[in-house]
């Protein structure tokens, strides 16, 4: 404080002029100067006082997850950090880099950005401070936060605050409808990844395929636009890569043109009609393990695994089935996805069809596509539209899962500066990264070199020399050992919890205190085998989502509410564990037949 | 008129408090976040104010060497101030003026007020 001096700033182009100054307490505060008009971000008398008052008014016991949107010298981070439990967690974003410059020069804030609890972005970098928020995200904090957005930024730095809003209620909302799609698939999902296994095992690594190509790549997508380029597609076979996203795959089949590869994703029963449509033999198929089951057991093709990387599970998964299946970046839709194997199959330029993200000429899909529906039909059930620019100039009507699929897009591309990503969807929704061309137009520029392409795949896929089935059951053998182990320790844990629940509800405040312990110890022994073993933390993965999203039991006092907590805790882990090994034992019944 | 005098003395004393607590509130509300809660007293706080000065100018006005410590162009000043950071939607100055500057002289107009009341009983 001693040698704290006044400090200005201003920026070139945005007269933005700031002044550190002391406080009447002697303490620095902050000062906006706008022409005649001065603003005080802090109080002129005593920042800290000022700051203790608004934390102990807005601190609320409970909340995982404090974000305060305008940081100015940290005063307010600082008292609230000073409730703030060490499970709490302190989002702090700052709107004005130029402030945050400034507080770091007055060092009050470098202590606060020190501290565990606490995460920090400036959000004049967007892509970083999508990403910071979207960290936190999954990181399952936004399930239960309480947001401060400064009036004083509000005021002064009005546009820069909004952004910073936006930018956070984008990603809230993406998180919503991402939650929505993870309740709904996740026990879904889990079924899917374990039925897959055996599947897995036999067929191609995705890792196989990398940079093997250097022609052009064509993602068919499955939007309205496809149907007017279907006529192009069939001239191609032998000079691109045809890459047909999920159910583009079958208006492509309704019209004869067969995909080099089919990307699929998706765990749910409506990915699965799609497929049954299906005959091909020859064409592979890319998948996750997360695929609706029934797929993987009736398609004929070849089949092509590869995984979103999860470091623990990923490795684990590999490990199981032999082989490094290689990894795809997730994607919100598998038309993202399928944009990052065509940038990892080839170094040639790719091209986007059908990629409407919007409803264009009023439909959601291209014809022939199961799931093709009009906008009207949408708009009768309440769905959010907005309207947006296409990349010829018209207007589009979209909603707010299209925009985060194209926002996905975006996000990635920045990050694919270097390749060439082109879209010839002029009627579909203009996305930032990708060069808007017409079709025609790409074939004449790129598609010029013929090459058996279909051949190249097949040489490819003979490479592999695939796992027996004795070394993988042995191995699934193992897994059902430490299952029945997991099951009798939830039994117990599920047992203990209903007479924990009894005692508590009779008030018998011995028996209470005894079984506690006993829970306690259960505890202790679920974690102990789950930190050893990714398969079993695996398990529970669904169960915390629900118990994230879902459970809300009534919180009459807190000693039933924990009592309940911890029975519909075991109760479902020991129903899960139950499932788990009997498809398990299924599979491996399965291999042996 | 020494009744009316000390009745009138006795008035401010009970209700000057009130207007520093008031003070108090309102900058705490502000500094909550809570304006709205801070200005649903703004129209009774600076009715409060005005009766305040009215009297204290009452009472100058019955004796040269009455409240001569008081000097209320310092207490209008502030107000000015308190108007202007109201206009600017300047909440942090604003809260600062209640705190900081309408509290302490209130608080020492009350001092004054009350040593006097001492001095006129005891004549």
């Amino acid at each position: 404080m001693s040698d704290m001096k006044n400090q200005e700033t201003a920026n070139e182009g945005y007269e933005l002029k700031l002044r550190v100054e002391p406080s009447r307490a002697g303490i620095p505060t902050l000062k906006f100067i706008e022409g005649s008009q001065q603003f005080y971000i802090h109080s002129r008398y005593n920042p800290e006082a000022e700051a203790e008052k608004w934390a102990v008014s807005f601190y609320e016991e409970g909340k995982k997850l404090f974000i305060l949107i305008g940081i100015g010298l940290g005063y307010q981070a600082k008292a609230l950090l000073s409730k703030m439990k060490e499970n709490e967690r302190l989002l702090l974003v700052e709107p004005v880099k130029e402030i945050f410059d400034m507080a770091v020069q007055d060092g009050n804030i470098n202590q606060i950005l020190k501290d565990e609890r606490v995460i920090f972005c400036c959000t004049d970098n967007n892509m970083a401070s999508r990403q910071v928020f979207l960290d936190v995200l999954r990181g399952g904090l936004i399930t239960d936060y309480k947001l401060y957005i400064s009036p004083v930024y509000l005021r002064i730095f009005t546009h820069q605050t909004n952004e910073a809003v936006k930018i956070f209620e984008d990603i809230i909302r993406f998180e919503q409808i991402n939650i929505n799609t993870v309740k709904f698939f996740a026990a879904q999902w889990q079924n899917n990844y374990l039925r897959n296994m055996f599947i897995a095992a036999k067929s191609c690594p995705y890792l196989l395929f990398k940079q093997r190509f250097s022609c052009p790549v064509v993602i068919v997508s499955a939007g309205p636009s496809l149907t007017s380029e279907l006529p192009f597609l069939k001239s191609l076979y032998n000079k691109a890569v045809i890459i047909a996203a999920g159910s583009a795959v079958t208006t492509l089949k309704k019209n004869g043109i067969k995909p080099h590869i089919i990307v699929s994703i998706d765990g749910g029963m409506q990915n699965y009609r799609h497929f049954k449509q299906l005959d091909y033999d020859d064409v592979p198929l890319f998948y996750s393990p997360e695929i609706h089951y029934k797929i993987l057991e009736e398609y004929k093709g070849p089949k092509v695994v590869f995984q979103f990387y999860h470091k623990d599970l990923s490795n684990w998964y590999n490990e199981l089935l032999g082989f490094e299946t290689g990894t795809v970046v997730a994607g919100l839709s598998v038309a993202n996805v399928a944009l990052d194997i065509a940038l990892q199959v080839s170094n040639g330029p790719v091209c986007f069809i059908g990629q409407d993200l919007g409803y264009t000429d009023g439909y959601s899909h291209a014809e022939g596509n199961i799931n093709r529906k009009s906008l009207e039909e949408f708009k009768e059930k309440g769905r959010e539209l907005i309207e947006i620019e296409a990349n010829d100039g018209s207007k589009l009507w979209t909603d707010y899962v299209y925009l985060d699929m194209k926002n996905w897009f975006e996000n990635y591309l920045i990050c694919n500066k270097d390749r060439q990503v082109y879209n010839a969807t002029l009627k579909g929704a203009k996305i930032k990264g990708m060069i808007p061309i017409k079709f025609a137009d790409f074939i004449e520029n790129y598609c010029k070199a013929e090459s058996d392409i279909a051949g190249q795949i097949k040489e490819i896929l003979s490479e592999h020399h695939f796992c027996r089935d004795a070394e993988l059951k042995e191995n699934v053998l193992e897994i059902v050992y430490r299952l029945e182990h997991l099951k009798m320790l939830t039994l117990n844990g599920k047992k203990t919890a209903a007479k924990l629940l009894e005692a508590v509800e009779s008030r018998e405040i011995k028996k209470i205190e005894k079984l506690l312990k006993k829970m306690e110890k259960i505890d202790e022994e679920l974690k102990e085998i789950e930190d050893k073993d990714i398969f079993l933390f695996f398990i529970r993965q669904p169960l915390l989502i629900k118990f994230n999203y879902s459970y809300i039991p009534e919180k009459i006092e807190d000693d039933k509410f924990i009592a309940k907590e911890n029975y519909f805790f075991y109760e479902t882990l020991y129903n899960m564990t139950e499932n788990v090994l009997r498809i398990l034992s299924d599979q491996i019944n399965g291999v042996v037949k | 008129m020494k009744k009316e005098l000390l009745e009138l003395l006795e008035s401010l004393e009970n209700y000057v408090p009130k207007l520093i607590n008031a003070s108090s509130d309102m900058a705490e509300n502000i500094q909550s976040g809570n304006e709205g809660k801070a200005f649903l007293i703004l129209k009774d706080y600076i009715e409060g104010i005005m009766w305040t000065v009215e009297a204290i100018d009452t009472i100058k006005s019955l004796g040269s060497q009455y409240l001569t410590e008081i000097e209320l162009e310092l207490l209008n000043d502030k107000l000015k101030c308190f108007e202007e950071a109201m206009l600017n939607q300047d909440y942090v100055l604003l809260a600062d003026i209640l705190e900081y500057e309408i509290k302490e002289v209130l608080s020492d107009y009350l001092n004054t007020i009350t040593d006097f009341k001492m001095r006129i009983q005891d004549v």
